[in-house]
């Protein structure tokens, strides 16, 4: 496999973790409708690799998820907020499965962008854009990597430092 | 008998509502601030707080440095500090462990570990 067929697996992957535990089911597209009512993009710097990681979104997706956050006892979780975070878990999800390849990353915080409509271009040498399907409308994910030259993925076989999953609890 | 109160500390609304929703509903009273620094003086202005749930990557300043702050005091030697965050390397485990923390959650959290773990470190 080669770094754009990694990446491709890792990303696409952890979409479809992170959405099916909103019960949503995201089903690979060809296209899909643009824009989307909810884009977000949050940086992540390393030195093997760089960029950004963009996520739309489709207003109904994101209204039948947090209806299940619904608390009369709290203010309501807002759409842009719960966008963002969502971008957060994506890049961190996709930060773990890279650590197991030697790539390493800092993660910015993130940005979601308003009063601008965003068109993704075709797949270019450096933004790779996966578009999904749902019951509810679409989501499109794009991958924003600059990898520096000469920088092979290779899943490590021997010892790695120790990475924490998603949802497990470490008590020191 | 009073709640034990919990302090929540992350840029993330949607995080902080989650926490806030899961922690209330096990019987804790919860506050809550939206970064490192408004978190730790959340903490040096209050005397009753049994716990905090602190995110890493946040704005002004980050989780571990919030930890290293608050510790720095000796009368919050002993405040349970657990971090929640999207991030998993060992090596910032370790960092926060040095740091003070007494734990670490991956995001998304599970609320009955939530609540297991406050209920364990808050006692």
């Amino acid at each position: 496999m080669n770094n754009r067929d990694i990446i491709d697996a890792i990303v696409t992957g952890c979409a479809r973790e992170l959405f099916a535990l909103h019960d949503t089911e995201l089903t690979a597209a060809e296209e899909v409708h643009e824009p989307h009512d909810y884009v977000t993009v949050i940086g992540f710097y390393g030195e093997s690799m760089r960029g950004a990681l963009g996520l739309g979104i489709d207003r109904r997706i994101v209204t039948r998820i947090l209806e299940q956050y619904a608390d009369t006892n709290h203010f309501p979780v807002g759409a842009e907020d719960f966008v963002g975070e969502t971008a957060n878990q994506l890049v961190g999800r996709v930060k773990n499965r890279l650590l197991a390849y030697g790539v390493e990353f800092g993660i910015a915080l993130p940005m979601v962008l308003r009063g601008i409509e965003v068109h993704l271009a075709k797949s270019t040498s450096e933004v790779w854009p996966y578009r999904f399907s749902s019951t509810e409308g679409a989501i499109t994910v794009w991958f924003d990597a600059r990898i520096e030259p000469g920088v092979v993925l290779e899943h490590s076989e021997g010892p790695t430092d120790t990475i924490a999953c998603e949802g497990e609890v470490t008590m020191f | 008998m009073m709640k034990k109160k919990i302090l929540v500390v992350d840029d993330s609304a949607t995080i902080r509502h989650q926490e806030m929703a899961t922690l209330n509903s096990a019987g804790f009273d919860v506050v809550e601030a939206v970064d490192g620094i408004a978190g730790a003086e959340a903490i040096e202005q209050s005397d009753d707080i049994a716990a905090v749930i602190c995110d890493l990557n946040m704005p002004r300043m980050n989780g571990i440095d919030m930890v290293m702050r608050v510790k720095s005091a000796p009368r919050h030697a002993k405040l349970a500090m657990i971090m929640l965050t999207t991030e998993g390397q060992g090596a910032l485990l370790r960092r926060a462990k040095d740091a003070g923390a007494v734990g670490w959650i991956v995001k998304p959290f599970n609320p009955a570990q939530l609540v297991a773990v406050v209920k364990r470190v808050a006692a």
